[in-house]
């Protein structure tokens, strides 16, 4: 089940810094592994991420 | 009548002098390098046995990102695992602990291009939530067209 969730990412960038509120994605260890794996397999990572997170919306 | 007394300038060879256009010589532009130090941190809480996947920073156009290393950890132990995609591209897969120190060297240096989105995937291997965090610093090098 996918859910989603917020965290704040603080970026460095010279003497410039950046905090800023950003989301995230948790799932399944079977479904964070169909991703990681099809997409190795040489699929388009937005296209598989739209699908599995489809098929298992909350 | 005063008389004019005229110093006679000595020749310096047969040559141009310095002054004359066709002598100065042409000199190609080099614009200099503009490296930025860059460093990116972020915590995730994870429930019990789940994963995240997080699409965390694009590389800003006009700038290629050189990741020097960086470090992972998390609140419990559990041989968790991490992995670092740039699209496109692998930058690693690593196990770790409670804390694991990505070793990006010169020889297995990474460097991702503008316009790049990085995205982790983490695995919690513990039955509890925990609090992971991501730690990764580099140089932003402003790209030479």
């Amino acid at each position: 089940m996918v859910r989603e969730k917020e965290t704040v990412v603080s970026i460095r960038i010279g003497d410039k810094k950046i905090y800023q509120k950003t989301k995230y994605y948790e799932l399944s260890h079977g479904e964070a592994y169909e991703i990681a794996n099809r997409v190795d397999a040489g699929e388009d990572y937005q296209k598989v991420k739209e699908e599995v997170f489809k098929k298992s919306r909350w | 009548m005063p008389v004019k007394i005229i110093k006679a300038v000595p020749t310096r060879g047969t040559g141009k002098p310095d002054f004359w256009k066709s002598a100065v010589v042409s000199r190609p532009e080099v614009s200099p390098i503009v490296q930025l130090h860059w460093t990116l941190n972020k915590v995730y809480t994870i429930s019990g046995f789940a994963s995240i996947i997080d699409d965390f920073y694009t590389v800003p156009s006009g700038y290629d990102l050189q990741i020097g290393g960086g470090y992972v950890s998390c609140s419990e132990p559990g041989i968790h695992n991490v992995r670092l995609v740039a699209t496109p591209g692998m930058i690693g897969d690593f196990r770790f602990d409670v804390r694991g120190d990505l070793i990006l060297t010169s020889l297995a240096g990474q460097v991702v291009s503008e316009n790049s989105t990085m995205t982790i995937y983490i695995w919690n291997n513990n039955p509890n939530e925990c609090e992971f965090s991501l730690t990764l610093s580099g140089i932003l090098f402003k790209r030479r067209d």
